[in-house]
């Protein structure tokens, strides 16, 4: 049994990026790059292999968030939750991602985590990852033999933990396209405590043409490896009146798409019985 | 004794301006540095009655001078002439200034002496140390003279200002120095005049040297003469803020892990993967190896140099061979399997990572139910699971059931395991010196009966153990039982040459290793009148104690001290089993064995009431024990000493609006809605008779209670007081003060309550500790012997002092702070610096009839208990009986099935409250803790026995965070068996678990669901609307 205290490990600072693309290129799959370290330093602590960390909070110029109508909401690797939390632009233009920064742990933890970390994490209970998945993000990766590449955040989970992300590349952004007319966003988590992880999160984007709807994503967290879209749901909302009827059908097949298991937080009976529930929930908040 | 000053000094003030200043009293007076307040004599406008702050360390108070302008030569010369007593002695003074122009600048210059002239005795304590401190203390007064004659404006609004501030509240100079205040002033920047100069612009800020800062003291004693009650005529009853938390807040506190010493070593241990397992070899070869690893003992190594832990109970359970470690088997994931000493902690766990174990996996037992037949035994010379077997039976049960006009049956009920999770884990620091002496500093809450388990361990005797501990961060009883950690850090420490060793959990380490008390209640039966009165009860009760037995079984009888609970049924017979499984060992925690038998006990009113169609305040208000029955012999024996339970009710409806949320609930239900209303009442029995012990171990040596504490006036003349507990954030130190403060008629700021505690110096009984919510009875009635004992010392030898009867004699406090005095006759007075310097430095003065009195008394209070019958299972266990009733309104979400507090009341009744103020805190505590288990707080075991909640990540504490707002009340039914009313209210009773699963049934009774769990999920109620219970948890004959 893990004594739970933090091995030793030896901890990289870049300076800048080009030193730091040449520390990811060094080490490749024995170094984690690490920002806010809320997730990774628990990891560790769990026993997850540490050996190498790299900290990249000593980057110049990645603390940033900015908007504007063709690139939407650009946030740099090392804005904060509190960033988010505190932005005007995110509580106006993207009401799902604000309500998951204000839910998003304690006080603390809002202070160091940040987004693009949440997202590398890749937890099937992230809550930030969540609306990020939902709103259709795009990761942007820096390297020091391919430069930069953006990843859609469709192609970026790949299993419980683990993302597109190659050994040698950095993260610098995450952007969330700008609100369309017409779209909604709605984020809700359930927990046992509200410093909790989720035993259950539900995050939605839905575009709306009058009652009829357009586009849809809807994400769903804590019910599989990683968090998991819902294309069946998606399917049955585009292009339909947002009716009883609709979320209703909605509601039926929420389940065809999930698989939750057993944890500390929660059941997979509980987990199924109210994915439902809190997937209308969600939908309708973001109509209303 | 004479003693005379002199210098010079210039200012650029002129000679004639400079002369009103100096020559005025009313402007010159409170520019000294310790002004306090003056008036000017009546009918003399040139002398002032001037006072002025004195004080040493913690002892402080006001001298009065009267000072007279007795030469007034314009503008050459000013002279005053003083006199004035201090400590019983008298003294007099001379200060002149001769004024000069200066040689340039158009300024002047000063020329000043001073003389004085001592009588008295307070010659015999300065002794020869006066002429230095009078030095030190003029230089600092024409210092601050200098300062202030930088303009006359600035002068003159120093003045202004000392005289408009409100008297200063402290002053901690050497009384000594203080007497040539009184003649002289001096810069103190506590001075009214200080603090007054701070508020004043000066002119030209002189250039100042840097240096290090000094260390701040914390100012937990204020010098306020005052005796302010805040209106009322006793400390006692009054919301005053806790003494200790100006020095916890500001990190002043010393908790364990805050210990340090050169070349101390680190202790920790491997565990058990396993739940149940043997162990078959281990190789700790490559351990050994690394560098600054000192030491490693498996369990073997530990069996050869110890005797297994005493058990609490008589055989079969004293047949559990304890080490605190394991030696051939592990019996709970987590178990110690082996102790490693290294330089540093992380080494430990580096060291830890390279000793193999081979185990041999066992067949795992997590329900008791499969405990008791299982032919998988945890412990083979017990020859069974089962620890424990006793039956209680009262009255007539049979013909109860005989005559019942209604029998409810319950199948099944369960109480679940948490812990209370204190936010400093557990820790010990031992050194086992050459002598065979072990200094054992920790954060255990018994030390007395913790060092009687350590010592036979170890083979040493008690006294060879210093057992001692500072500020504790909190226990909730959980660290009762770390004394087999404690043991194994002693014998670190030994086989580690003597170096001190430390060993500190870590939050894993702290949630594998100590639980609560989890209880299956099987085959209930209860039998009803036509009323709904209850009037016996059957049942069998199976306690699962965990794979040790570290305070077991003593909790197989800590439950029949709230035999009936509030009701006043008297027919009862519960069989009680205790068994032990693979899980960690329970420790007493919070509401130790009671509060399941309380949940237990309302479950079963809420369950008859529904079955019965009585509301739930109908139900309890039908079957409380009546206000007028108290003091109340329950079946068993026990004497709850006050109450009022249907007042409580009563005011916990009030406070919520009870009527109102009937209402809501009517109309919520109407559309569908699934809301409830539960009332919990519980019992909070503190100080314990430790005969109780005799239930489960005929042969056990403990009974009745013990606690100490001594008080003693110090060679200052200050109060200080030694308590024989270990407070946990209680509040002790307040609570103490404000006792001892009433006692002789003083402020609880003037008196010292040392905290933490040292076998070495404490008072303490072998049954000394905090536990049992028992402080406010067993600590502060050793406290209040004390006091009194104190007060008959101080009486007898003011009474000699002031040739005085000790009739005419009055406690108080005056200028020169607490004093007797003579009644009528304030100026006939002795403070207890003077009295303490008769008894401790200056014995020949006083007639040898006085010599025994030293001012340093013990008390140790032993509570009325007689031994129990064992026989017949009865007898007094516990002195006081608070109680607490929580109403709280709940809607569980029907889609969800997650449980939402829409409101909740708290009463609480324990009987005196010695500080509301604390005991709110601690009703807040006790609540927070409770909701949390009721709703999400639980250890969880998957199907090997591993427990899936080892960290706060899994385990979800309470935190303030979650907490729905309280709304408080009280009553107060005083106790008649405490001297000062109160009852022990620490730990609460579990109210909100009762509460909650109540509030849960009737919400969820629609649904058919009877609650039979303690602990309610939305999982766990998602399957119980899925599964509806009603028709098999419960039946209801009626006849």
């Amino acid at each position: 049994m893990s004594t739970r205290v933090l091995s030793n490990f030896d901890l990289q600072v870049p300076r800048d990026i080009p030193e730091a693309l040449d520390i990811l290129d060094d080490y490749r799959d024995s170094i984690t790059p690490v920002a806010g370290g809320s997730d990774m330093l628990i990891a560790w602590k769990m026993g997850v292999e540490s050996g190498n960390a790299m900290s990249v909070t000593a980057l110049p110029g990645l603390d940033y968030l900015t908007y504007n109508d063709n690139d939407g909401l650009c946030i740099g690797a090392l804005a904060t939750i509190d960033q988010l939390l505190n932005s005007d632009i995110v509580r106006q233009k993207y009401p799902a991602l604000w309500e998951a920064a204000e839910v998003f742990a304690t006080h603390q933890i809002k202070n160091t985590a940040t987004l693009v970390g949440n997202c590398l994490r890749a937890s099937p209970a992230g809550d930030g990852s969540a609306v990020a998945y939902a709103m259709g993000a795009t990761l942007t990766f820096v390297s020091k033999e391919g430069g930069e590449r953006r990843e859609h955040i469709d192609d970026l989970f790949t299993g419980y933990a683990q993302t597109s992300r190659q050994p040698n590349e950095l993260a610098t952004q995450i952007s969330i396209p700008a609100p369309r007319q017409g779209s909604r966003s709605a984020f809700i988590r359930v927990t046992r405590v509200n410093e909790d992880l989720a035993k259950l999160n539900v995050a939605a984007y839905l575009e709306m043409d009058g009652d009829s709807c357009t586009e849809a994503r809807l994400v769903m967290g804590c019910v599989g490896p990683t968090l998991v879209r819902l294309p069946k749901c998606e399917a049955l909302l585009k292009g339909s009146k947002v009716d009883d009827a609709t979320l209703n059908a909605v509601a039926d097949t929420v389940n065809d798409e999930i698989n939750p298991i057993d944890d500390q937080r929660s059941t997979a009976e509980y987990r199924r019985s109210v994915a439902p529930v809190f997937l209308k929930r969600t939908i309708l908040k973001a109509l209303s | 004794m004479e003693m005379s000053f002199d210098g010079d000094f210039e200012v650029g003030i002129p000679r004639d301006t400079l002369f009103g200043l100096l020559a005025d009293p009313e402007k010159f007076v409170p520019v000294l540095p310790t002004f306090h307040s003056m008036e000017m004599k009546e009918g003399d406008d040139s002398t002032a009655i001037v006072k002025v702050k004195v004080g040493i360390g913690r002892i402080h108070g006001v001298a009065t001078t009267e000072m007279t302008l007795a030469e007034k030569n314009e503008p050459v010369r000013a002279r005053y002439v003083g006199k004035g007593s201090v400590m019983g002695s008298a003294y007099t003074m001379n200060v002149a200034f001769d004024l000069d122009d200066a040689a340039t600048g158009g300024g002047s210059k000063i020329n000043w002496q001073g003389s004085t002239e001592i009588h008295g005795k307070i010659l015999s304590i300065a002794g020869g140390g006066m002429r230095g401190y009078a030095e030190k203390e003029i230089n600092s007064v024409i210092g601050a003279l200098q300062s202030a004659l930088v303009s006359v404006d600035h002068f003159e609004s120093i003045s202004q200002a000392a005289k408009e501030a409100p008297a200063p509240s402290e002053g901690i100079f050497a009384a000594i120095a203080a007497f040539f205040r009184g003649l002289f002033g001096k810069g103190q920047d506590t001075s009214a005049a200080a603090d007054a100069e701070a508020k004043v612009a000066a002119p030209a800020t002189p250039k100042r040297v840097l240096k290090p800062d000094p260390v701040r003291p914390i100012r937990d004693i204020q010098a306020s003469i005052e005796v302010d009650r805040n209106g009322g005529d006793r400390w006692v009853g009054q919301h005053l803020r806790r003494k200790e938390d100006l020095r916890l807040v500001r990190g002043h506190g010393l908790f364990l892990d805050d210990y340090q010493s050169p070349d101390m070593l680190h202790m920790g241990f491997v565990r058990s993967p396993y739940a149940h397992a043997k162990i078959l070899n281990i190789d700790i070869s490559a351990a050994q190896s690394l560098a600054g690893v000192r030491c490693i003992m498996t369990g073997a190594d530990v069996a050869e140099q110890a005797t297994p832990f005493m058990q609490i109970g008589a055989e079969p359970g004293a047949l559990v061979e304890d080490y605190g470690i394991a030696t051939d088997r592990v019996r709970y994931p987590g178990e110690p399997v082996v102790m490693i000493v290294a330089e540093s902690a992380r080494l430990v766990q580096d060291a830890a990572e390279l000793v193999n174990v081979d185990y041999q996996p066992l067949p795992v037992i997590t329900r008791s139910e499969d405990a008791v037949d299982s032919d998988n035994l945890l412990h083979p010379a017990v020859g069974s699971n089962v620890i424990y077997k006793g039956t209680w039976d009262h009255g007539d049960v049979d013909a109860a059931f005989r005559d019942a006009a209604h029998v409810v049956k319950i199948d099944r009920m369960h109480f679940h395991r948490f812990s209370s999770t204190p936010i400093e884990t557990a820790g010990a620091v031992a050194t086992w010196s050459p002598r065979g002496d072990i200094d054992m500093i920790s954060n255990n809450g018994l030390p007395g009966v913790t060092a009687q388990m350590i010592a036979g361990f170890l083979g040493v005797s008690t006294e060879q153990i210093r057992s001692r501990s500072h500020d504790v961060g909190g226990n909730f009883g959980t660290k009762t039982v770390i004394h087999t950690f404690m043991g194994l850090t002693a014998l670190a420490s030994r086989n580690s040459g003597g170096a001190t060793v430390k060993w500190v959990e870590t939050r894993s380490d702290n949630l594998a290793s100590f639980h609560g008390g989890e209880r299956t209640f099987l085959d209930t039966e209860v039998a009803l009148d036509a009323n709904g009165v209850i009037t016996a009860l059957r049942s069998h009760h199976l306690d699962d104690c965990g794979g040790y037995t570290r305070y077991e079984p003593l909790g197989c009888a800590i439950w029949c001290q709230v035999y009936p609970a509030t009701y006043g049924l008297r027919n009862i017979n519960i069989e009680f089993t205790q068994v032990v499984s693979n899980k960690a060992p329970c420790t007493p925690n919070r509401g130790y064995s009671r509060l399941q038998h309380l949940w237990f006990m309302e479950r079963v009113m809420d369950i008859c009431g529904h079955e019965l169609g009585i509301a739930a305040d109908e139900m309890r208000l039908r079957n409380y024990i009546q206000p007028d029955q108290f003091p109340y012999t329950t079946p068993n024996g026990n004497v709850y000493d006050s109450g009022n339970y249907p007042l409580m009710l009563e005011k916990a409806k009030e406070l919520i609006g009870y009527d109102a949320w009937k209402e809501k609930q009517a109309a919520a239900r109407a559309q569908g809605r699934l809301m409830g209303i539960g009332i919990g009442t519980t019992l909070d029995s503190g100080t314990n008779n430790f005969g109780q012990v005799l239930l489960v171990n005929p042969d056990s040596v403990f009974s009745g209670n013990t606690e100490g504490a001594r008080i003693k006036i110090g060679l200052d003349g200050s109060v200080v007081v030694t308590l024989g507990s270990v407070p946990q954030g209680q509040g002790h130190e307040t609570t103490t003060a404000m006792t001892v403060a009433d006692e002789l008629n003083i402020s609880p700021d003037m008196i010292t309550v040392r905290s933490g505690f040292d076998s070495d110096w404490n008072s303490y009984g072998g049954l000394s500790g905090t536990i049992a919510s028992q402080f406010v009875v067993t600590g502060l009635s050793a406290v209040h012997g004390a006091a009194v004992r104190l007060k008959e010392q101080l009486r007898r030898l003011a009474a000699h002092s002031l040739q005085a009867s000790e009739d005419e004699l009055e406690f108080g406090v005056g200028e020169m702070g607490p004093q007797l005095s003579v009644k009528g006759d304030p100026e006939r007075a002795i403070n207890y610096w003077m009295l303490s310097n008769l008894a401790n430095c200056n014995t020949a003065a006083i007639p040898e009839e006085f010599r025994d009195i030293d001012l340093n008394v013990q008390y140790v209070y032993k509570p009325p208990f007689e031994l129990p019958d064992v026989e017949k299972k009865t007898g007094n266990q516990t002195l006081t009986y608070a109680a607490q009733l929580h109403i709280s309104v709940v809607e569980v979400d029907k889609a969800t099935w997650q449980p939402t507090i829409l409101d909740y009341a708290v009463v609480d009744d324990c009987g005196v409250a010695i500080n509301p103020k604390i005991v709110e805190g601690q009703a807040h505590g006790a609540t927070c803790h409770g909701i949390g288990a009721a709703m999400q707080e639980a250890f969880q075991f998957d199907e090997a026995g591993n427990l899936t909640t080892a960290t706060f990540t899994d385990y979800a504490p309470m935190t303030a965070l979650n907490m729905p707002d309280l709304k408080m009340g009280s009553i107060c039914t005083p106790s008649p068996f405490s001297f000062n009313g109160a009852k022990g209210c620490g730990e609460g009773g579990g109210a909100p678990l009762h509460t909650m699963s109540a509030a849960i049934q009737d919400a969820m009774h629609s649904e058919g669901v009877i609650i039979t769990e303690s602990h309610n999920a939305p999982s766990i109620l998602l399957e119980a609307a899925a599964n509806p219970n009603r028709e098999t948890a419960v039946s209801l004959e009626s006849r």
